[in-house]
């Protein structure tokens, strides 16, 4: 459930954009990490 | 907590980048970036911890407001490390040595990996605040044309052949596309914005700051990783492209 801005302005609940939020820069940095070590293991082959 | 964090997060990171730059010259075992990189992953794990379970509720966002912590981050170094693609354009372009043609290939590519988590992490936050993925905010456009414009140099560079050439086209083309970084940074106050104007230090809690600072120290470390390791690549892949040396003529030799 998307959370909306009440009339007070607070917002409730959300976890789940935070939690997809911090996996998402872990998958990115992994993922990169990934690249990187692939293309230097061809450049030593 | 406040008076104790605040300058306490920065003496950490400084403190943590010159343990990590004396290591390799003590043990002669590692690259130097492998220690900046692994400090780097424990801050951030520390960092994420602390974002989702011991910083306060953001007033307004509530817990929504914990994207901030890799959110912002991810805007501050995609813009230092296109500084440093932009300074090192220049280096090349004045010295003509490779090595800063090197940093310029890494550095593009980095920044552009920045660019597209800062764009994917925006997107994730404006759904629950502004009720949308997307929408054609001046700051929101800006960072898709610096991440677009950067894109176009790495294909402009991967177009061009002679190592002389592609490295000074990519110098300039990469000096024409930070133009777009200031417009970027200042488009919140320049333009009506749904995006809000940069915070600073005095108007954020101070638990709030403390793991702020130390998610930016941790993406500037790995940002260092990433393209300390991607100009080694580019080293390599430069030497490799690069002619073997003729053998002179019998009679010249």
């Amino acid at each position: 459930m998307i959370p909306v801005a009440a009339e007070m302005g607070a917002i409730e609940g959300g976890w789940e954009f935070v939690i997809a939020a911090y996996a998402l820069t872990w998958s990115v940095f992994a993922l990169y990490t990934l690249s990187l070590w692939a293309r230097a293991r061809r450049e030593e082959s | 907590m406040d008076a104790l964090m605040d300058p306490g997060v920065h003496l950490i990171g400084l403190v943590g980048l010159a343990m990590t730059a004396a290591l390799p010259y003590v043990q002669q075992k590692f690259d130097w970036e492998h220690p900046v990189g692994a400090w780097g992953l424990i801050w951030l794990t520390v960092g994420c911890a602390l974002g989702l379970w011991w910083a306060p509720k953001e007033a307004m966002m509530g817990d929504v407001g914990r994207i901030l912590y890799v959110h912002v981050p991810a805007a501050w170094m995609a813009m230092v490390v296109f500084t440093i693609a932009f300074v090192a354009a220049l280096g090349y372009l004045f010295s003509g040595k490779l090595g800063w043609d090197w940093t310029v290939e890494a550095a593009c590519e980095v920044g552009v990996v920045l660019n597209g988590l800062l764009l994917a992490l925006g997107s994730i936050f404006a759904k629950p605040t502004w009720n949308t993925w997307w929408t054609w905010d001046p700051r929101l456009t800006a960072s898709l044309v610096m991440m677009l414009t950067f894109i176009g140099v790495i294909l402009l560079r991967g177009s061009v052949r002679d190592p002389n050439r592609k490295a000074t086209w990519t110098g300039v083309a990469t000096i024409v596309a930070y133009l777009n970084i200031p417009i970027t940074y200042m488009s919140v106050r320049w333009w009506a914005s749904m995006h809000q104007q940069q915070s600073t230090p005095a108007t954020m809690n101070g638990d709030m700051k403390f793991v702020m600072r130390l998610c930016a120290w941790a993406f500037l470390m790995i940002a260092i990783w990433f393209i300390a390791r991607r100009w080694r690549l580019a080293k390599a892949n430069a030497m490799a492209d690069m002619p073997e040396p003729l053998a002179l003529p019998q009679e010249a030799r």
